[in-house]
């Protein structure tokens, strides 16, 4: 990665936020995580972005379905439908793992569809595996 | 006018009735009338004659008297035989009279007594032809001496009987008239009955075809009706169907995400715990906390795992059921002994192990989903090859039968069997019958009676415990197009 990347994570759930940072971190990426508990917020801050991070570096967004105020579908259409955001890559880690739901976020331009595992120790793997992935991948810059 | 069928039924009944009454009671008036009538004219008959008998005697005894007379004038002979002749035609009405009038004593009196005094008037004629006409002066004698005395008695007798006679006519002859008089009477009578009974029976029958009318014409549009509320009805139930598994989608995705967490940070205490049981192993922490730490919180942590691991099962399952319910279903000709024999080979490995046999025979076709098909003949055989009996060889025989419009495939097994008090319970969700020997959640059954449902047949098991269990599903023999109304696109 040239700069550092953002990863924004858009989860409701303080556990599994809580969950995959840590295991994010023993996967060895050590970027800055910056959480987003509802919708509303994430997008005022992929949008507005006061503070001018996503400026500064390019971002990577892990997406939850299930948000209390919207569901993650509408936030992945407007980050994908956005001009200046739409090449930023969207990780979904979602419990549904409805094919239905899959092939709409992959049509909407999701990157990658991850289903949350029950199974801690699969679970545990998954969010590695993604950190491993994070660790090469190319991630454009946001265009200012 | 309603017309009921009840009112129809008696009215015609009774119009029926009296018709038939009118015309008996007309013809026995006819027949009746007719007879006295013809009674009435025979008496009318019986009068005339009287008169005639009457006038005939009278006319032969006034031609005797005559010739008589003339005889003892000119003493000729041919007056003697004359008068002979008129005595011997008089004989006749004069036998006659007294017998033709024995029905009224005043004539018969009146008649006995024209007899004598004829008889009488006879034998002074024959006493008078008597005398040879060389000597006829005494016979003069004697007439002159009897002349005139009975005769006009004999005369007034006659009138009297004569006017008698035509008062009885007269009675008889009006009886007569009176009797035919009556008779067309009550035949006008009896026709213009029948005529009305007629006309009323018309207008019932109209009445009661426009009543018929009217009913059929309510029980189209009642039909109709019917056939709205059926199809409001299926919608209704295929809208609260899409709700339950809308229900059934939320609510097991909304129990998995703290799941993730149970098992998520019962797993980091775990990774935790070891560390903290190395510290206080170092550290030469008294026994009792060590034991807590290593034995007693590791075995609540494996059933916290356990537990979330099997939760976990539960709910895998109704999203699978679920899933299964918003599946599109089609249907294409099933051949359901090539499927029934790919299960089989698929238990195979299994059943060589138990030494079981299997016996498919020739099952009828069927236009069905292939899939939900083979999911639910898969499911019954996976089921009794699970739960056969380890005292006896183990046999499953799958047979099925044409039924027209269905057809019935049976799964019979000579298993453990299940207890009467399970058969309905089997077909619940993470139900499961007798000892729990066999790994399974209680799905199976369940998920092949939504199936067969959604492919709009029945499923029903028979059983007895200890001898095998028969599990018979009947599908129509082609699929209603409606079963597929239950798919239903993810809701967002």
């Amino acid at each position: 990665m040239g700069r550092p990347v953002t990863i924004v994570m858009i989860e409701d759930d303080e556990g599994h936020a809580r969950l995959i940072e840590r295991n994010i971190r023993r996967a060895g990426i050590y970027n800055a995580i910056r959480h987003f508990g509802d919708g509303t917020s994430a997008l005022k801050f992929l949008f507005e972005d006061s503070e001018g991070t996503l400026a500064k570096s390019p971002a990577l967004v892990l997406l939850d379905l299930n948000l209390p105020d919207m569901t993650g579908v509408d936030i992945l259409a407007r980050v994908k439908g956005d001009e200046r955001l739409k090449r930023t890559p969207v990780v979904i880690l979602t419990t549904t793992d409805d094919e239905v739901e899959i092939k709409r976020c992959y049509d909407l331009g999701a990157n990658v569809y991850i289903t949350k595992p029950v199974n801690y120790e699969s679970f545990a793997t998954a969010i590695r595996q993604l950190g491993l992935f994070l660790s090469v991948i190319q991630v454009p810059e946001v265009d200012a | 006018m309603p017309v009921s069928q009840r009112f129809f039924g008696y009215a015609s009944l009774v119009m029926l009735a009296l018709g038939f009454a009118v015309l008996a009671i007309l013809a026995g008036t006819a027949v009746w009338l007719t007879q006295r009538s013809q009674d009435e004219a025979s008496w009318v008959r019986h009068t005339i004659g009287v008169q005639a008998t009457v006038s005939d005697f009278s006319a032969f005894l006034e031609r005797a008297e005559s010739a008589r007379r003339g005889y003892l004038l000119s003493g000729d002979a041919a007056y003697a035989t004359a008068a002979r002749e008129a005595i011997a035609a008089l004989r006749e009405p004069l036998d006659a009279l007294p017998r033709l009038v024995t029905d009224n004593p005043v004539e018969s009196d009146r008649a006995a007594r024209i007899a004598d005094l004829a008889r009488r008037r006879i034998a002074s004629i024959e006493q008078t032809l008597a005398h040879p006409a060389s000597d006829l002066a005494a016979a003069r004698r004697e007439f002159a001496a009897s002349a005139g005395t009975s005769l006009a008695s004999l005369r007034d007798l006659r009138a009297d009987m004569l006017d008698e006679e035509n008062r009885l006519l007269a009675i008889r002859s009006a009886a007569e008239r009176f009797s035919v008089d009556a008779l067309v009477a009550v035949s006008i009578v009896g026709a213009v009955l029948i005529l009305l009974l007629g006309v009323g029976s018309v207008l019932l029958v109209r009445a009661y075809l426009h009543a018929l009318r009217r009913s059929r014409a309510d029980l189209e549009a009642l039909n109709e009706g019917l056939e709205e509320a059926v199809r409001e009805r299926t919608a209704d139930v295929l809208h609260a169907n899409r709700e339950i598994q809308r229900f059934a989608y939320v609510v097991s995705h909304d129990l998995r995400a703290p799941l993730v967490n149970i098992m998520g940070f019962a797993s980091e205490l775990g990774i935790g715990l070891d560390e903290v049981s190395g510290a206080l192993r170092t550290a030469g922490a008294p026994e009792p906390v060590q034991k807590i730490v290593e034995e007693e919180w590791p075995e609540a942590l494996g059933f916290i795992r356990t537990s979330t691991e099997k939760m976990d099962r539960l709910i895998s399952a109704i999203l699978h059921l679920s899933r299964e319910g918003r599946r599109n279903f089609t249907a294409e000709p099933v051949d359901a002994t090539a499927v029934v024999e790919a299960v089989v080979d698929a238990n195979r490995h299994r059943l060589d192990e138990q030494g079981a046999t299997v016996e498919v025979a020739r099952l009828p076709e069927v236009e069905t989903d292939r899939l939900a098909f083979e999911q639910v003949m898969g499911n019954l055989v996976d089921n009794a090859v699970k739960y056969l009996s380890p005292e006896r060889p183990g046999r499953i025989v799958v047979r099925g039968r044409d039924l027209g419009r269905r057809v019935e495939y049976e799964v019979e097994d000579n298993g453990r069997g299940i207890e009467p008090r399970d058969h309905e319970r089997i077909f619940d969700l993470f139900r499961r019958a007798g000892p729990q020997d066999q790994p399974g959640e209680g799905i199976g059954l369940a998920h092949v009676q939504t199936l067969v449902r959604r492919l709009g047949g029945t499923i029903s098991c028979t059983s007895q415990p200890g001898a095998g269990s028969t599990f018979r599903i009947s599908l129509p023999k082609i699929m209603p197009r409606g079963s597929t109304a239950w798919a239903d696109p993810l809701p967002s």
